[in-house]
Parts: structure tokens; sequence; C-alpha cells
């Protein structure tokens, strides 16, 4: 984690595998939900989104599948492996570190 | 579990990249839709709505080469769109296309169709148990012989190194099937019982022969291959048991071998157990065995050749004979293929040779070609590509062309090696387990892999080197000093690879005049061969057989067209019998057994032959039985014994305590084959020798083709049950015996040819490039007064100077390389000068005239055009 670029890359992926670990959910639900917990700070590129999914996908942290939206129509419904749920972990537990020690020296410095 | 995974998704995202895409298309679809529903819901009016979905989407299509970039497989699919640009390419420029798949379906084709044949000859395993553990044992005196039963049996007694040692008597065993319809020649081999567990071959039906099956007095039994079981009995199921009749006697089939087993060779039809005469074992006789051992466990090639020389050393002493030669004990797949090993060695060595020169001729073109591409290159650099995606590119614009050309390489070796195997030699060893077999295919895909490399080598360097600047200097047309000169190194290397192939066809091409001069001491034109052999149930003394065979020379006699007929035990050219006799008052002390050619005949058998009489006289009707045994020798054993000296009259003792009297002297003939002359001869007369094995020789005047039939049917008139194989015109019988060195001659000089070419192709390229790039040099020097043949000589020299100095290396490779071809070469030094220098005078004059177009296109140049273009 060198590059500003790499941080909000692997922001995301965190973020979206976090979502995930509540239930099973589409992409559009995936951008919604992201939004809505962050108070409509965080609004997902939809450009940045599907990527995403196809890394995650790649990587073997998700699987999708076709199943019937809420509204009743054909969507690709994402859910966590168990390779992500460790994935989500050890991402976890490294954010928190590091966001607790940028806190740190922001506060101290 | 994750790899497996992996693959799954990179198959999918690679094979079904179609659904892949439409599923994305179909979700993004969704995504904006969801959000237009959104927005409605908030109150939007829906235009608005589809425009704030819009916005906050942003470029579909970029999204959609994201998610493409981030999906399994992306690199390959990107050079996979390399691949498909190649072949764009070769659309636009196919007599480069078509260039490239020629030299690489040649090169790969050539030598993938001779490792094809190499492997299958020489390396792929014998189909036995164990089959490195398996030795073949021969007598080796003044020359290789077939040892006895009793050398058999003294080696049989080393226990401790051969596990077992069994014999087979491989060609003088011909039986007639009678019974069957038409009498059948089945060619059958006599072999111990215990041949087949020596072997460790199984059989596919029956048993084999048990111990004590070869005893005097057994019943009979034979086994058959699985050709004779198919091919005279219908594959009859129920065969083992069933009674057969050979030649008058009769015989239970007790077993049926599988095709892949060919011992001792792939004609043989049948196999008897080994009846040895009585006291065979005692004594050194009847040296005619061939000898299979299995070494014991733990026991070592050397190890075994020191055992079995201390038994010879032994039986040597126990004999009392001042030279009885030692064992040779060689692994049986090298003794197998020991004949044709030094003509493929030389062959897989000149198609490496050819394929090397095929790959520099590749790289040239491939490197001519990205030459001209370097200001694309430099300013796709400039533009942004980077230079791994250069060298990727450069290297996957080269796949159509390998893919074509390796495909094409297959079809050329799969036709190549049916060609080869049909016009191989007859006795080529093992020439039915040649084919395109998986390590052969595997092969042409590694010969393919190296064609990759050199194709791709000059375009990769050159586009990892790819400067814009020095390509804006010179507006993308200039020579760079570097590239010039490897394209001369690359010209000089393939004549200096071609130099040696050019001096090995030379040197085959000298030796195959030297073949055709040879003097085979009789008149092959005019002569048919028919051999057959004697059935002893019906024709039991040896006074029967002779009485027999004078029956069948009046019959031939008598066919219209004939004007000698005759019999031998063996013509000449096919090899024969050898045995050690001793001679009285010779130059060669009595007490030392000299190995002669020994040759059973009757008496018309040197005119039917055209042997000339030098002295004495040939046998007659009175050379009987009851009469004093007679020999009539050749003038080289005449010149060994008694130099300066008359032969007639002197005494000789043969095998068998035969006692005889030389009474004339004939023209010496090649015995052996063509090429070998191994050993002087002594004729017998068939009435005092009697043998089971027979040839009729028969001179026509007009053609010998047309005796066949009537000839045929005069033996028939004596006994319908003789069997007749071997019909062939004499003329064919020398072309048998030539026809190695003919196919090895032919492969040797087309590679050169090939290799020529293309040497004389990259000389080619190399002036015609360096002309283009000078043409405004010429012009000047036109312009200041050089002439035409100025400029002519100056190119072509140039030219031939880069030929000369790979002919120079060229030269020392093939005179270090020579020694491939020994033992190939007749009359002619494997170092032969003549061929050395005639080879490069060739190759220098296909340098010269491969110069000469470009010369031409220099030395026409018009000065002021040339200059004004610029």
């Amino acid at each position: 984690m060198t590059r500003p670029t790499d941080l909000v890359q692997g922001t995301l992926d965190l973020l979206i595998l976090r979502t995930l670990a509540a239930e099973r959910m589409h992409g559009w639900a995936i951008a919604q939900r992201i939004q809505i917990l962050s108070k409509d700070v965080l609004q997902i590129n939809q450009g940045s989104l599907y990527p995403a999914l196809q890394r995650l996908e790649r990587q073997g942290w998700i699987r999708a599948e076709w199943g019937t939206s809420e509204t009743n129509r054909r969507a690709r419904f994402y859910e966590l492996t168990d390779d992500g749920r460790a994935r989500l972990a050890a991402e976890r537990a490294d954010w928190e570190r590091l966001s607790a020690a940028i806190s740190l020296v922001m506060r101290t410095a | 579990m994750r790899i497996v995974r992996r693959a799954a998704a990179l198959v999918r995202a690679l094979f079904r990249n179609d659904r892949i895409e439409a599923d994305l298309a179909e979700e993004m679809r969704f995504h904006m839709e969801r959000d237009v529903e959104a927005n409605v819901a908030r109150g939007m009016a829906p235009d608005a709505a589809w425009r704030e979905a819009r916005r906050r989407f942003g470029s579909v299509e970029q999204a959609r080469e994201q998610a493409r970039d981030e999906r399994p497989g992306a690199l390959l699919r990107e050079f996979w769109g390399d691949l498909r640009f190649g072949a764009r390419l070769l659309r636009k420029a196919p007599l480069f296309g078509v260039a490239g798949m020629a030299i690489v379906a040649l090169g790969v084709g050539a030598a993938t169709a001779v490792f094809g044949v190499v492997y299958g000859v020489l390396l792929q395993p014998l189909p036995y148990r164990e089959p490195e553990r398996l030795v073949s044992i021969w007598l080796e005196r003044a020359s290789r012989q077939y040892p006895s039963a009793a050398d058999a049996e003294a080696l049989r007694r080393l226990r401790g190194t051969f596990a077992d040692v069994a014999l087979a008597r491989s060609s003088n065993a011909n039986l007639t099937l009678v019974g069957e319809g038409a009498p059948q020649r089945l060619q059958t081999a006599r072999v111990s019982p215990n041949l087949f567990a020596v072997l460790g071959a199984s059989p596919t039906l029956g048993r084999t022969f048990a111990a004590g099956e070869d005893a005097a007095g057994a019943a009979g039994v034979v086994m058959l291959s699985e050709a004779a079981w198919r091919g005279r009995f219908g594959a009859d199921p129920a065969i083992v048991g069933r009674a057969v009749r050979l030649s008058g006697a009769s015989y239970t089939v007790v077993g049926v071998m599988p095709a892949r087993f060919q011992f001792p060779t792939a004609e043989v039809d049948a196999w008897i157990p080994a009846e040895l005469e009585p006291g065979e074992l005692a004594r050194q006789a009847n040296n005619n065995y061939r000898l299979v051992a299995r070494l014991a466990p733990g026991v070592e090639l050397d190890r075994a050749r020191r055992e079995a020389d201390a038994v010879a050393a032994e039986i040597a002493r126990l004999q009392g004979a001042a030279e009885r030669g030692g064992f040779t004990v060689d692994s049986m797949l090298d003794d197998a293929v020991r004949e044709v090993r030094p003509a493929l060695r030389l062959l897989l060595g000149a198609v490496a040779l050819l394929l090397l020169t095929a790959c520099v001729n590749l790289a040239m073109l491939f490197g001519a070609r990205a030459a001209s591409r370097r200001a694309e290159f430099a300013t796709r650099l400039a533009l942004g590509a980077s230079r791994r995606r250069l060298v990727t590119q450069a290297v996957a614009e080269a796949g159509p062309v390998l893919a074509a050309g390796g495909a094409l390489g297959v079809l050329v070796a799969a036709w190549a090696v049916h060609a080869l195997v049909a016009a191989a030699p007859a006795g080529l060893p093992r020439v039915e387990s040649v084919e395109l077999s998986a390590p052969v295919l595997l092969c042409a895909l590694a010969l393919l892999a190296l064609a990759g490399v050199a194709a791709s080598v000059a375009p990769a360097a050159q586009a990892w080197r790819s400067d814009f600047t020095s390509i804006a200097k010179d507006g993308g047309r200039g020579n760079t000093r570097r590239g010039g000169a490897a394209r001369r190194v690359g010209a000089a290397a393939q004549f200096a690879l071609a130099l040696p192939l050019l001096a090995g066809a030379a040197l085959l091409l000298q030796s195959a005049l030297a073949v055709s001069r040879v003097d085979l001491g009789f008149r092959p034109e005019g002569v048919a061969t028919f051999s057959f052999e004697v059935s002893r149930a019906t024709h039991r003394t040896d006074e029967d057989v002779a009485r027999y065979y004078a029956r069948v020379v009046e019959a031939v006699r008598a066919v219209p067209g004939v004007s000698h007929a005759a019999i031998g035990n063996r013509a000449p050219l096919v090899g024969g019998q050898t045995n050690s006799v001793r001679f009285e008052g010779a130059a060669i002390p009595f007490d030392e057994p000299f190995d002669v050619d020994s040759r059973t005949v009757t008496p018309d058998y040197f005119a039917a032959l055209g042997i000339p009489l030098l002295a004495g006289r040939t046998f007659g009707e009175q050379d009987d039985a009851d009469a004093p045994v007679v020999g009539v020798i050749d003038e080289r054993l005449a010149r060994t014994m008694w130099p300066g000296q008359s032969p007639i009259g002197r005494r000789f003792q043969g095998p068998g305590e035969r006692w005889g009297t030389v009474v004339g002297v004939v023209g010496h003939t090649r015995t052996a084959g063509v090429e070998v002359d191994p050993r002087p001869q002594l004729y017998w007369s068939t009435r005092q020798w009697t043998q089971n094995r027979a040839v009729l020789v028969v001179r026509t005047s007009g053609d010998p083709r047309a005796l066949f039939a009537p000839v045929t049917a005069a033996v028939h008139g004596v006994d319908p049950e003789q069997s007749l194989f071997d019909v062939r015109t004499f003329t064919d019988v020398v072309g048998r015996s030539l026809a190695q060195r003919r196919v090895t001659t032919a492969l040797m000089v087309g590679f050169g040819a090939i290799a020529m070419l293309l040497a004389a192709v990259g000389i080619y390229g190399v002036v015609a490039y360096g002309v283009a790039q000078r043409l405004r040099e010429f012009g000047i020097r036109v312009a200041l007064g050089a002439t035409r043949r100025d400029v002519t000589r100056l190119v072509v020299g140039q030219g031939t100077r880069t030929a000369l100095a790979g002919s120079a290396v060229g030269l020392a490779l093939a005179f270090l390389t020579a020694g491939a071809a020994q033992g190939l070469v007749y009359g002619v030094a494997p170092r032969d000068l003549r061929s050395l220098l005639g080879a490069a005078a060739v190759l220098l004059l296909s340098a010269v005239l491969a110069s000469w177009g470009p010369a031409r296109r220099a030395a026409s140049v018009d000065a002021a055009v040339t200059l004004r273009a610029e």
C-alpha cells in the first residue's frame, strides 16, 4: 500500500466485501447500500463497481449467480465465499490498524 | 482446489467470452433501470430520471473495458488479438507468409520425418520384457559369424552371467504348408524351447514350447505368428490343438504369438523347436544359430563380455586351435540396428543442419520485415505503448506463420515417413514401428518452438530497441550498422551450415558412382532366381535330394527361352555359408583353418550366372556321391593359397572331414552384397554335398520376368507340392543390395539442395537489401564515372565475400564432421578434398548467381533520377 490509487482500489474491494458479508445482493444494491451507510459520502462510480466485482470474482472471494430482484426482474446476485470471508477478516484487521495509525498521527503530530 | 477453480474460470473466460459479455451488458442495463426506478420513486420526471442515471453511471464502454481487463486471461486475449493482427498482416503480404510457412514446413517436416524413422528404428525399446537386459551373441573370427549350438551350451553354463541363452536358426528353414489349398511357403524359425521365456514374450493363444520338445523323436509342435494365423487359418479361435501338415510331416499347433513378436525376423510365420543333430552339442559345427541371452540380475554388459571371452578362450584351448576369435556380446537393440545406425545418424545430423539453416533463414526473413516496420514501432512507443507490449506483439505476429507452417510440417512429415517406409530397403530392421508416435510429435512441437524463437528474436530485439529519435532523424529508412552486420552474419552462417550437407551429398554421390562400377564377377542381366526348400519328409536321403534337383534342372531347361538352368544353395550377393577349410601345401599352413565362402552348386551354375572359368574344369555329371570329392575355387583363393602356382590337383579338408581336390578356378564374385567382399570362395558339387536350401538360377536371352510363370509351372510339374519364394530377376537382387545406399544418397542430395537454395535466398535478401539502401551511393558513383561493370562487380563481390566467409567456416565444419560418413562412403575417403572443394564451388556459384539480380539493378541506376529523388 504505497500508492494512493492502491489504497482507493483496495478500499472499494473492502467495502464490497463488507457489504456482502451481511447478505447476498446485486450490484445496484451494493452501490446503494454503501451510499446509504456512508450517508452519501461514498458514491460508488459504477464504472469501477463492475470491474471490481469481476476482480473479486476472479480472486474467488465472491461468487455470482442469476436470481430475481426485489422488483421481480432478472439480476445478478453476489455472495461471499469462504475465502472471501477470510479475506474480509484480514483486510478489515489491516484497515483498522492503518486507520488507527493514521488517526493517531493526525491527532498527535 | 483453488487452482482447479482458477483454471475453470480461465477456460470459461476464454471460451465463453460472448456469454460473459452479454451477462455483463444485462447486469449494467439492470443497474441503470433500477437507478431510473429509484429516481422516479423519488419524484423525478421519467426523462430526467434517465439523464440522472446515465450521468451517474458514467461511460458504459469504459466500464466494460475495465471489467474485461479484470477478468481472467486478459493477457491471453491480448495475445490472441496480436495473433489475429499477424494473420491480417499476412493477408497484406502473402508472399512473405508463403515463404515463411514453406521454410517452417520444410525444416520441421524433414526433421520430424527423419527423427520419426530414427526413433522408430534406433530408440524405441524392443517389445520384450526388460529389453535392455537382452543381448545378442555372435562369434567373431575374421568376420562376424553365427555361433554354434555348442557355443550356446558353453555360454549357458555361465549361470551367474546369463540367466539363460536361447538359439534360433533364422533363414534356412522354410517349410511348405500343404493340404490348405495350393502349397504355400511358410517361413519358419527353428528355436530352442526357452526362446520365449528368455525374451519374456507370451502367446495370445495357447502356450509356448515346453522343455524337451526339441528332443529327437518328440511329437511335432508348431507356434504360429499372428499374421500366419489370420492369413492362413482365418484367425480360427480353435487353432490350438489343431494338426497341420508341414512338408509332409504332421505338427500340432500349440500357440499363436502376437504380431509385435518378430524374432528372429519380421517375416517369420511359424516357430518349430530346433532339433539338434546327434552330437551337435559336443562339437563346434553348424555355425548357423542366432544366440540371444538375458543377463542375470545385476550383471553389466562389460562383465558379460569378459566372461564370454573367457569361455571362447577355453573352447579354443580345448580345440587346440591357434585362433578361434571371441564372442561379441551386444545389447539386442544395438545389434538389431547395427547396419543402419551409421546411415540414420548421418541423416539425423544432416537434417539437424538443414533445420538450423532453415531457422537462420527464418530469422533473417522476419528480421527484414521487422526492419521495414521500424518507424511504426517507434511511433507507437512514442505514443505510449509499453516496450513489453511491443515485444509481445512482435512475437505474436509470428504465430500464424508458425502455426500454419507447423501444421503443414506435420503433414509433410506424415507424407515423408510414409514415403520413407515405402522406399525403405528390404531388411531395414523395425521399419514397421516407424510412425508419427507421441514422442515424434512432441519432437515436432519442440522443433516448432525452436523455429518460433528464430522467427521472433529479431523482431523482439528490434521492438525492444525502438527509439523514436533515431527514426525521426533518418526518416525510417536508414539501416543501422548493427542490423546490416547481423544480416550478413546470418547469410554467412547459412553457407557454413549448408556446406557440410553438400559435401556429404558429394561424397555419397561419388560413392554411388564407385559402387555402380563394382565388378560383381558375374552377369546379373537376363537371370531370374527362384528360392525353395526341399522337404526331407519326401526326399529322405542326400541321393534323393540330388536326384530331385537334377529333375528340376532338367524340367526347367526344357522351358522355351531358357539357355541355362542350375541350382545352388545360395545365389551371389545374398550371403552364404562360411566354413573353415584346411589346404595342403598352401601359403597358409594346413593346421591353420581358413574361412571360405562355401557354395554347393550343380554343373551349369557358372554358365548360368556368367562366372568365367579361368583354369581346369567346372563340375560335371560324373562328380557324384561315389566319385572322389572335387572343388572349384575362385581366383582370389587360388592367389591366396598358391600364389604363382597352379592350384589344380591340390587337396583340401572341409567340414565333416571331407577331403577334396581342386579341379578348376573361376572368377571371384561378390558373395554377401555389392559393397562388401568378405572372403574367397570354394564351390562343391551338389551331388557330393547336398543341402536342403536351394536357389534355382535361370538364364535367358530375353526378359527374365517372362520366365517366372513357365519356370514355376515346370517345377510344379516335377513336384506339385514344391513352393517357390523370392522369385526375382537378378537385377532386382542387385538393386535390393543397394537400396539403403540409394535412399541415403537421395536424401542427402535433397537436403543439400534445399540448404543451398535457402543459403542462396539468404544471400539474395542481404544483397538486395544492401542495394536498396545504397541506391543513392551507386547513383553518385555512376555520376562520378563508375561503369556498369564496376557497380556489378562491387555488388556481386560483396555477396560473394559473405558467402566465402561462410563457406570457409563450413569447410572447417565439414572437415570436422566428416567422420559421420565413415562406413557409408565407398571408394572415396570421408575427407575427400575433391568433394569438399566441389561442394564449396557449387555453393559459391549459387551465391554469385543470387547476387547477380540485385547487382544488375544497382548497375542500371540512373544517377539523375536517383539523386533528384532526394
